[in-house]
């Protein structure tokens, strides 16, 4: 049982980027929480993660946001706390598209209204995944 | 109250229904002798009790059909603990539902506080045995209900110095508990090299399983995954037309169906799969229960080809 404490500590930390472990089957399982996360969060956050995956960083941004966050047990919570955090990165393409996608949610009144210069780089990152804004 | 309804010995067919869309227990009720709630996904925003709306949506089709919960959330694997968070979901599901059981898995979701968003299996030795009874006498004694487990597919091997069939005997024997066999989930073990379907039939003791789940899943990267997102394969049903008359406590047969895959499935197609299921079970009537298991067509493999 200690081993497998061991093993079950070493994934937790390993997630929470404070060591690599060493053990082949918690590296498996950490890809295998980290395959999940991007599935579930290509699922809720469509435009986002498809701007990520072209961009060959879904995977990386997952990782970072799992050290950094607790992941919540409810999705839309996960994601909602995904694109929070995506709404401060560095890349301004990354961070206005978080901010615009976290505004498609129902549930969220009112809505906050783009600058100038976040709309123009809201419409460069939706062209890069190959949607165009029409309209004003 | 149910279409074509079952014999006084048959099984209860039920779909497994998991708070969305709610339009789907109407469009499935009159196949269904029961519904299996996953309570996971239907709570409510803030706290860990099922959402009033959710309960109202299940019990406005239910029409006198029995309630069983199947929960994800509860990490009865975890060593260090279990998540004491899930105990109000499992509180809660009872106080909205008559449910006749709540069943779990036999694997782990949170690790020292860090919920994984997936389900590891827990290794297969006695250690995890004891661990898993003791756990299981705690939940029955604070919920007066019987739970089940079930064993969780994984394509790496989750360690352990005993085969699938000892652990999940020994699962049952220890804890008192049934057993769900997860038949699609078995399936996925057999395709990745991780379980021999013969050798697995051949060892478990079949008076423990109370309830078998189908489903389909999908083929990634060489690898069978356990996801629920398709109707049953073909060899799927097969090997459910060859288990299930070998279970002679067996009450309860669940079609498992992602809740975002049921728009793209459709109800059509979902009323059918259950359909085939029936006359499956319809057909059990006249069977010998003795009847010899014919697995050597299914334990080389599914019928859904490679990626």
């Amino acid at each position: 049982m200690s081993e497998s404490h061991s093993q079950q500590s070493q994934l937790a930390r390993q997630l929470r980027g404070l060591e690599l472990a060493a053990d082949r089957y918690v590296q498996y399982q950490v890809g295998y929480v980290l395959e999940w996360a991007e599935e579930q969060i290509s699922s809720v956050c469509p435009l986002t993660s498809s701007f990520l995956t072209q961009h060959g960083l879904l995977r990386s941004r997952i990782e970072s946001f799992l050290r950094k966050v607790n992941r919540s047990n409810r999705l839309h919570t996960f994601r909602s706390d995904f694109l929070n955090w995506l709404a401060t990165d560095p890349d301004p393409e990354i961070a206005v598209l978080a901010m615009w996608e976290r505004q498609i949610d129902v549930d969220r009144a009112p809505h906050e209204s783009l600058s100038e210069d976040n709309l123009s780089t809201l419409q460069n990152a939706l062209r890069s995944i190959g949607l165009h804004v029409v309209g004003s | 109250m149910t279409e074509g309804g079952r014999g006084p010995t048959q099984p209860a067919l039920a779909f497994s229904y998991e708070g969305r869309p709610h339009e789907i227990l109407e469009e499935v009720i009159d196949i269904c002798d029961a519904i299996e709630i996953v309570p996971d996904c239907m709570l409510d925003k803030a706290t860990d009790h099922i959402a009033n709306q959710h309960a109202y949506d299940v019990q406005n089709v239910i029409d006198g059909r029995a309630i069983y919960a199947h929960g994800i959330g509860l990490s009865i694997g975890t060593v260090t603990s279990w998540n004491t968070n899930y105990l109000t979901t499992i509180e809660s599901t009872i106080s909205k539902f008559a449910i006749r059981w709540f069943s779990e898995h036999l694997g782990f979701t949170t690790v020292d506080g860090h919920f994984l968003g997936c389900m590891p299996a827990i290794p297969r030795t006695c250690e995890f045995v004891e661990l898993i009874a003791d756990r299981a006498a705690n939940l029955r004694a604070q919920f007066g209900i019987e739970f089940l487990f079930e064993h969780v597919a994984s394509p790496v091997d989750s360690g352990g110095n005993l085969t699938h069939g000892e652990f999940f005997n020994a699962v049952a024997d220890a804890s008192s508990c049934g057993l769900i066999l997860d038949l699609h989930n078995l399936e996925c073990e057999a395709d990745n090299g991780r379980l021999n379907l013969v050798d697995f039939f051949d060892t478990i003791d079949f008076r423990h399983v109370r309830e078998i789940h189908l489903a389909g899943g999908i083929w990634r990267d060489g690898l069978h995954l356990d996801v629920h997102s398709n109707l049953c394969a073909p060899t799927t049903n097969s090997l459910f037309e060859s288990v299930v008359s070998k279970c002679p406590n067996l009450e309860l047969v669940v079609f498992e169906l992602l809740s975002q895959a049921i728009p793209r499935v459709g109800s059509y197609a979902i009323r059918q799969q259950l359909q085939s299921i029936r006359a499956i079970l319809d057909g059990l009537s006249g069977k010998e229960n003795d009847e010899r298991i014919a697995l050597s067509a299914v334990s080389a493999g599914s019928s859904t080809p490679r990626a």
